[in-house]
């Protein structure tokens, strides 16, 4: 879901989004309780799909649809802490039924989103494995961000509804996080805390969880970890327009994914015609 | 006339006779041993020990060592945490040379073979060897080391001309230039050993390597970085001792080219980067050691070249090779000592069933590591029936299966641990749910000699951790990932453990009062780190950022040295006077 901007145009919008946003938080710092946390590369669908069900929008720059490979996109929630109902804000519309599937790739599906409960609530935003939760956030502001975020040209599409226990683990996960940050860092930025508490790590079953595939449950040696790179770059730049490229698939595929002729098992004469050896 | 006082444990051995035999023990636990008889047996072992290994750097102090061994003339220290190799341990986190460095440069005399492994370098630390050991140095390894560049090199290079070894396999280098090589090139002409395997280190000049070949006639390992192997013909050719060669690349288009490579005739240890099997063909009965991580070779290619390999004695592949790979080289490989199976990244893996039909082939296996889809209580039990020379076993669970065929592995396990009685070393890294309680208590009850552990995701509770740490009598170095223990119970068994005095753990509960519970296994002489848990930003190779969460570390350690001075940021000393 979230993953590779293929061209380092993307990157640079993003990370201009990214400025404006950072901007605009750092100007309503007085809004009082904000946490913020970072989610790592949410490639499990536990993940992924929770975040589907908890009243998101997405807003996913114009992209190229031949490809499908993963995009990079905002996420953004909203949920009332009362109700399972998350909501958004009455010019926009209701949400529909919940959405039990991912379609955070289409761009251009679009949904009512739910009547807002209360004036302000939580607000959630997940951008490029970053998360940013504020609570009681009023809905004017947000207002200013949607209109901040149309300005921009992206299109939007509505969706989910009900925030499931997966979207809870984050949460706390979250709040955990959020408690030993006082103060809103740069969104751009590595958050470094020094803690006088270690932050509470999580049981095994999140962990596998929230690293969501095998190879980061597992860490990969360095010297493998750079042998298989190279080859993925190799392949990648000998066959950039090839479908199903592999530089377009985020940076730690599972093996299942990853190009047939990356794949080992293939006899060797295969390997030699598609490789070209360029070790 | 006072009569000289006999003290009632005189051995009656003259010193004499004593300084003829020590040479003879070299071995370090009988040398401690020795030291602890009694003074006079201290002061003579200080005297003349040889090799000292520092297990971790931070256990003592450069000064000490060289108070109490003037004369050693083989060190070795080791720094950062195995985790390093990992990534999951901060590039700064430690483990600086510099102060060995000055130690020897200052009043280690006799220091002729120098190890690290592990460590941060500095090119100036490297000046400083060269300028003041240049002249006797015989072996330099920087074994997995960073922090230094080319330039450092070229100071050994053009100093060291007494080296025999220079190793500087997976290090992390700057390169600038490839100037260093050639310095070697020009003015050493007693090279064994050359080896730069696994670094990024290509600037280097195939002729440099080719005069290395014709000056040095003990040249008899080389491990490279990528160069062509179609320029290193005339290296081959030069190199008519070379027993060891791996690294090099196949990137030529017109593959024929290579039938004109011929491989020096001693070669029997060889590291393939290709798919290109048919050149080995004629000498692989010769070679008794493969590496084939880096190599093309699907699952049928292993077979083809390993049946041709009888003599066999150490493997390096990996998962590709299969169950079918396994079943060939039991056939086969009679001799095999060591095996090394790493994790691929294809849809071929290895089995409980590959590794049965292993071990009943392969009797003399005493070095076994392996990545598994799949694992079963009876494929431990043949392990620990058939593998009797079996010292080293390493197992990890990958999650390409959902559910494995056969939990717990419990019993698996303890037939394992009871028939592999000469097992040292062990590491079993699994899944929630596939070692309960009763199978860690297991480990803790039947691993008597084990000397080193690695365990992740085993257990269920605290209870197990309780039950293990009664046993594992001769446990010195622990290190754990994944656990579901609380700090309680981390503390409680680095107290119970009787030999512990290394303990790292990534992953466990924390609980409120944190510091505090931890703080329970604090003693005098024994150091304390956290690194708590890290958000790592990194940018992957299409510049997307990439946000890896790292759980919190412990790292607990015997020291004599009192707490570290030279923390990064990252890293939090527990010291309980604060």
């Amino acid at each position: 879901m979230f993953g590779s901007g293929q061209k380092s145009g993307k990157a640079l919008e993003r990370a201009s989004f990214v400025n404006l946003l950072s901007q605009l938080l750092k100007e309503k710092r007085n809004l009082g309780d904000i946490s913020v946390g970072m989610a790592s590369k949410p490639e499990s669908k536990g993940i992924e799909t929770s975040r589907q069900q908890a009243g998101t929008m997405n807003f996913l720059p114009n992209m190229d649809h031949s490809s499908e490979s993963l995009k990079p996109n905002l996420v953004v929630s909203t949920s009332n802490s009362n109700a399972k109902l998350s909501g958004l804000f009455p010019e926009i519309g209701s949400f529909g039924a919940s959405s039990s599937r991912e379609d955070t790739n289409n761009t251009t599906e679009f949904r009512k989103p739910a009547k807002v409960e209360a004036k302000s609530s939580q607000l959630t935003m997940f951008f490029g494995g970053q998360v940013v939760v504020f609570n009681e956030f009023p809905s004017d502001k947000f207002k200013e961000i949607m209109d901040l975020l149309a300005s921009h040209g992206c299109s939007t599409a509505f969706s989910g509804v009900v925030a499931d226990t997966g979207m809870e683990k984050v949460y706390s996960k979250i709040d955990k996080v959020e408690s030993s940050n006082p103060e809103i860092p740069d969104l751009n930025v590595a958050t470094r805390t020094r803690n006088s508490h270690p932050i509470p790590p999580q049981v095994p079953s999140v962990e596998l969880c929230e690293y969501g595939s095998s190879d980061l449950r597992i860490a990969r040696r360095n010297s493998l970890h750079k042998f298989f790179e190279k080859r993925k770059d190799r392949a990648a730049a000998r066959a950039p327009y090839q479908v199903n490229n592999v530089r377009g698939s985020p940076p730690r595929p599972k093996p299942d994914e990853s190009k047939p002729s990356l794949e080992e098992g293939q006899s060797s004469k295969e390997a030699s015609r598609d490789l070209d050896l360029k070790l | 006339m006072e009569e000289r006082r006999t003290a009632p444990f005189n051995t009656g051995m003259p010193d004499a006779v004593l300084k003829c035999v020590l040479p003879y023990l070299d071995g370090p636990r009988d040398r401690a041993s020795i030291s602890l008889v009694c003074r006079r047996w201290y002061e003579l072992d200080s005297a003349s020990r040889k090799h000292i290994t520092i297990a971790f750097c931070y256990t003592t102090t450069a000064d000490r060592l060289g108070r109490r061994f003037p004369a050693v003339e083989s060190l070795k220290v080791k720094g950062k945490p195995r985790a390093a190799m990992y990534d999951l341990i901060p590039d700064d986190w430690g483990g600086y040379v510099r102060p060995w460095v000055q130690e020897v440069a200052a009043n280690l005399d006799r220091l002729r073979w120098l190890h690290f492994r592990r460590m941060i370098v500095r090119d100036s630390d490297l000046e400083v060897l060269a300028r003041s050991r240049g002249g006797v140095l015989r072996a330099l390894k920087l074994d997995k080391c960073s922090g230094f560049s080319t330039d450092g090199l070229f100071h050994i290079g053009s100093m060291c001309r007494e080296l025999r070894t220079l190793c500087l396999e997976e290090s992390s280098i700057v390169e600038l230039d490839g100037q260093w090589l050639h310095e070697i090139a020009m003015n050493n002409s007693i090279l064994e050993t050359l080896n730069f395997y696994r670094t990024d280190l290509v600037q280097v000049s195939f002729e440099d390597l080719e005069r290395i070949a014709r000056n040095c006639c003990n040249l008899t390992s080389v491990k490279i970085s990528n160069c062509e192997i179609l320029d290193l013909v005339g290296f081959f050719r030069a190199a008519a001792v070379l027993e060891e060669f791996c690294g090099g690349s196949f990137n030529n288009e017109q593959s024929d080219r290579y039938n004109a490579v011929t491989f020096p005739p001693k070669l029997c240890r060889l590291g393939l980067g290709s798919h290109r099997m048919p050149s080995v063909f004629p000498f692989a009965s010769l070679l008794n050691k493969l590496d084939l991580l880096y190599a093309l070779l699907d699952t049928e290619d292993h077979c083809l070249l390993i049946q041709r390999c009888p003599n066999l004695e150490i493997l390096e592949t990996r998962t590709v090779i299969g169950d079918r790979g396994l079943e060939v080289l039991a056939q086969s490989c009679k001799k095999l000592k060591r095996l090394r199976i790493e994790r691929g990244s294809g849809n071929v893996s290895v089995s409980h069933r590959g590794l049965t039909v292993l071990a009943q082939g392969c009797l003399a296996l005493e070095y076994l590591a392996v990545y598994v889809s799949d694992i079963t209580n009876a494929s431990l039990e043949s392990i620990g029936t058939y593998s009797k020379n079996l010292c080293d076993f390493r197992l990890a669970l990958l999650d390409r299966e959902e559910t494995i065929t056969d939990f717990p592995l419990d019993n698996g396990v303890r037939a394992l641990l009871r028939g592999c009685e000469k097992l040292r070393r062990l590491a079993l890294y699994l899944r929630p749910g596939v070692l309960t309680d009763v199978g860690l208590g297991y480990i803790g009850r039947y691993s008597p000699n084990v000397r080193w552990m690695f365990l992740g995701y085993v257990g269920s509770s605290d209870t197990g951790l309780f039950e293990f740490s009664k046993g594992c009598p001769s446990l010195q170095k622990l290190e754990m990932m994944g656990c579901c223990f609380s700090e309680r119970a981390l503390a409680h068994a680095a107290l119970q453990l009787p030999s512990l005095r290394y303990l790292w753990v990534q992953g466990y509960q924390t609980s409120s009062q944190s510091s505090d519970d931890l703080l329970a296994m604090a003693r005098p002489c024994r150091n304390i780190e956290l690194i708590p848990a890290r958000r790592v930003i990194t940018t992957d190779q299409v510049e997307e950022a990439v946000v890896l969460e790292h759980p919190a570390q412990i790292l607990a350690y015997c020291s004599l040295a009192g707490p570290r001075t030279d923390f990064p940021e990252t890293v939090i000393s527990l010291d309980p006077v604060l």
